[in-house]
Formats: structure tokens, sequence, C-alpha cells
């Protein structure tokens, strides 16, 4: 249906699918980093919290040799688990630690020739607090090159760095947002200004503002669904695009690439929140302005 | 005008200006009743269409009383504006037509503005095009119009939804005598039925021959000049 208001005929119309589609594209990649992220440190909390690991034979006990580093492995897993707020210990089998080295050493590496560490799997008990220092001193007077990694130190930091990411990819969608916005307000004002006679006619005749404001509204979301629909494919493309690389890369301790279902949804929102976003600014800019006529 | 009935129009010591400028009308008094038939007349830049702008509700005076079908019109909010235009019917002197519409969409934008539906709207636009001889032409936009044809689509859009009353500024301005009073037939035969007609216009040949009531605007008065002798015949 034609427009009682001719804004398609605007040239300012004209810039603002390719400023969406700039924009979307951006939000959409932005968007996808800080799914991903989170998706990482969820993975991180849910695997690595309440657990410790107890590395035998590392540093200060590479002369052991293999019968006998077996033996001290065994004894501590032992003591690990009679101790108090300790679950369970497992030590790890060689194909597990060899999962583990994967991403630096390649798939199917000899491991037997390479003097390793043994490694225990040390579930803790909810709640349970833990001294690995003095879990440490306490493990290195039966075994030799004892070492206790509490998870818990290493993950605050690692979450703290994704949520400082995070927080930087949610202000650069904010801005993108606002500059959008910008954007629609800009095309709205130059259309009353391009169209000033014809809103008067329509005011004359017995239209109300919102009745004004809703033509500006259709045509705002007709703009941003021209360069959002688009550039969201676009987005969505990239993302499969470094997934894949990603995955071409084998097995590391990146990040999980692979967005889940539900984030591929939130992705595809993008263009129809922004389009709401613009239908909105579109407006509350003109119902403003127009409060101004007599 | 039934007794005790508000005027349909009524100035109360108008006074108009624009910006910082002299006032173009001042201490302007005056009512027309319902169902009334008057020619504005008075000289180019006299204040003609300044007085229809303040009728059709355009601008609010700058002093003074203007009140609309009995709302007082400087104590009538914005909102409340739409209503009251939709009850009256404006040709425009220049027409005001918008060229990205066919003439049928033009007509039937008040219809549409005010949320008629469809095809209701359409029988009725075209039953209007009929009556002005623009049947064949209402899909044609108004720029390949002539000046006469524009026109009556401008009379077609003001009167579509039946207005209370009828404010025309200079509608003969640009058709021949013969169309003129054809025009204003038109506009008597309104006027039978109950629309309160205000034309401003020039034509003092035209306005002697119908003997309407005039209101004379000189030096930014209004003077309210009762019918003359002038038949419609």
């Amino acid at each position: 249906m034609r427009m009682d208001v001719p804004l398609a005929d605007d040239h300012a119309s004209r810039f603002l699918p390719w400023l969406v589609a700039l924009l979307v594209y951006l939000a959409g990649l932005a968007l996808a980093a800080t799914l991903a992220l989170q998706g990482a440190v969820e993975k991180w909390n849910r695997e690595l919290v309440g657990t410790l690991t107890v590395q035998v034979g590392g540093p200060g006990g590479e002369t052991l040799k293999a019968g006998e580093l077996d033996q001290q492995t065994a004894h501590v897993a032992e003591i690990l688990g009679r101790t108090p707020g300790i679950a369970s210990a497992r030590v790890l089998g060689p194909e597990e630690i060899a999962a583990l080295l994967a991403p630096w050493l390649g798939e199917g590496a000899n491991l037997k020739e390479l003097p390793l560490p043994r490694l225990i799997d040390v579930a803790l008990a909810p709640d349970a607090r833990i001294d690995a220092q003095q879990l440490t001193k306490e493990l290195s007077a039966v075994a030799s090159g004892v070492n206790v990694a509490d998870h818990r130190l290493w993950l605050a930091n690692l979450t703290r760095l994704a949520r400082s990411i995070e927080a930087i990819s949610l202000g650069v969608i904010v801005f993108i947002g606002f500059v959008g916005v910008t954007g629609v307000v800009f095309v709205a004002r130059t259309g009353l200004a391009l169209h000033r006679d014809t809103i008067e006619v329509l005011h004359l005749i017995g239209a109300r503002d919102g009745y004004i404001a809703r033509q500006f509204e259709r045509h705002a979301m007709m703009l941003c669904l021209k360069g959002g629909v688009p550039a969201i494919a676009l987005a969505a493309a990239t993302v499969a695009a470094l997934d894949r690389a990603g995955r071409a890369l084998g097995p590391t301790r990146l990040p999980a690439r692979s967005l889940q279902w539900r984030q591929w949804l939130a992705l595809l929102a993008v263009p129809l929140v922004a389009t709401a976003i613009a239908m909105i600014t579109a407006r509350v800019a003109v119902l403003r302005s127009l409060a101004r006529a007599p | 005008m039934a007794p005790g009935e508000p005027p349909i129009l009524r100035f109360e010591n108008v006074g108009m200006r624009y910006g910082m400028g002299p006032e173009v009308i001042s201490d302007v008094s005056f009512e027309l009743k319902r169902g009334s038939f008057h020619f504005v007349m008075g000289e180019s830049g006299a204040g003609k269409s300044t007085l229809l702008k303040l009728m059709y509700l355009a601008h609010r005076p700058t002093r003074g009383i203007v009140s609309v079908f009995g709302h007082d019109m400087s104590r009538t909010p914005r909102r409340a504006l739409p209503p009251l235009r939709r009850r009256i019917g404006v040709v425009f002197q220049d027409f005001r037509l918008l060229d990205h519409l066919s003439a049928m969409e033009n007509v039937a934008l008040p219809l549409r503005v005010a949320g008629s539906k469809g095809e209701q709207s359409r029988s009725h636009v075209t039953e209007l095009m009929n009556w002005v001889g623009l049947a064949e032409r209402m899909k044609q936009p108004p720029h390949t119009l002539s000046g006469g044809e524009q026109q009556r689509v401008a009379i077609a859009r003001a009167v579509i939804n039946r207005p209370s009353l009828l404010l025309a500024d200079e509608p003969t301005g640009n058709v021949d005598d013969r169309m003129a009073l054809r025009l204003l037939y038109l506009f008597e035969e309104l006027n039978k039925l109950g629309t309160t007609i205000v034309i401003a216009t020039h034509n003092e040949g035209l306005v002697a021959r119908f003997g309407h009531p005039r209101l004379v605007i000189r030096g930014g008065t209004v003077d309210v000049v009762p019918g003359g002798a002038g038949g419609t015949g």
C-alpha cells in the first residue's frame, strides 16, 4: 500500500539500510563472541569448580622410574581419599593424559617415551575448603614432585577476564545501538522537514499525530529489515566459517566455539530487535517533533 | 439554528500576528450560524487566508477567542483538534493535493485518516468522483490533471467526510466563469443539505449573483454585510 507521506523517495532513506546492515553485522559478531564466551565460562565453571588436580612426579620428581612413580601416585591417591573434605580421588589413565596433551602434542603422539607426571583428579565435597599449600606439604612427605593445583584461583582470574571481554562486547553492542538510533532519528527528522507540507495537509484533514508517526514507523521497519536481514545472514555465515576454521585446528583449550541453538536464535533475533528499536525510535522522534506543531 | 444552539463559528476580539510582525487581523468579532452561507471578501493581502486558517484550525489566534463547534480554541488541547478538523472540509487556494497519490487516493484520504474501511470508502469515493465529473481520471496523479480538474479533486476531498463546515479559499480562482458558477451551485447544494459554507473569493460578480451575506475584511477588521438581493438561479 502506498504511504500518505512519500518517505520511500527520500535520499536520506537510502543510506539507512546500509547503515543498519553494517551495524547489525557488527552487533551480530559481538553478540556471537559474547555468547561463545559465556558458554565457555559456564563450561569451565561446571567442569572445574569443586575439583583439584594433584600432580605427582612433576618438577623435583623427574628422576623416578615409572614403577616407583605409579606406586607413589597410588599412595597419594589413597591419602587423598581419606582426607576430610575430599569426596573422591581418581588417578587419570594414560589415554586421559594423552587427551589433555593432544592440543600441544597432537593426536596419537607416543607418550610412553616421555617422562610425564601422573595426575589425580580430586573431587571436593560440597562447600569443602582445602588449603592447597598445606595439602602439597603433606603429600610431599610421601611422594616426589607433588603439586596441588587449585583451579578456583585460576578460574576466578579467567572468569574475570572473560567477564571483562563480555562487558566490552556488550558496550560495543550498546554503542552500535546508539549509532543506529541516531541514524533513525536523523532520517525521521529529515523526513519530517522534507514532507512538512504533506504532514500539514494530513493534520488539517484530521490525522492524529499517531497516524503520521505510524507511517514513519512502517518506513523505519521496511528499511531496517531490508538492511538487517541480509546482514545477519552474513554475520551467521561469518560465525559458521570461524567455527569451521576453529574446528580445523583440532582440540584446543580455546573457548568452545560452536553456538547452541538458543544462541543461534538470539543471533537471528538481532535484526528483529534492531527493527523494533528503530520503529520505537522513529515513533518517539516523530511524536516529539509533531507535538510542537500548532 | 435552534434557540440556544451555539454558533458553529464564533470570533470574539480576535487578533492574529505572525511572529513579531504587525497584526494581520485585529479585534475581529462575528458569529456564523449552523447552515449559513458566507462569502469572505477583501483585497489581496487583506487577511482572508488568515481568517480562513483560524477557521480551519491551522493556527490559534494571538489574542481573543475563536470558538469552533462550541470549543474555545485557546482552551482546547492539541489532541482534541483532529476530531474537530474532521468535521471541517477545506478547499485550499493551491489545492494541496498529494502528488504521489492518485486523484482517487487524494479524495479518499480524509476517510482513511478517520479509519474507514477500504471497500466502503472506495464506493463512496467513486460516487463522489462521478459527481465532480472525474470518474474517468480518478487513477491519474494530480499533476497530470488540469487546474480545474485538480480543483474538483480538492473539492471532492473536502466534502467526502460530509463536513459540518466547508471552507474554500478562492475555489473559483483557476476556472472559467461557467465552471465557477457550476462549483458555486455545488456548494449551494451542500449548504441545502445542512453544511455551513464559507468561501473566500475576489469574484464580486459571482458574489452579487448569489446574494449571501459577506464577511468583508478591510484594514484588518471584519464587517458582516447582510445578503443582497441576489438569487441562486
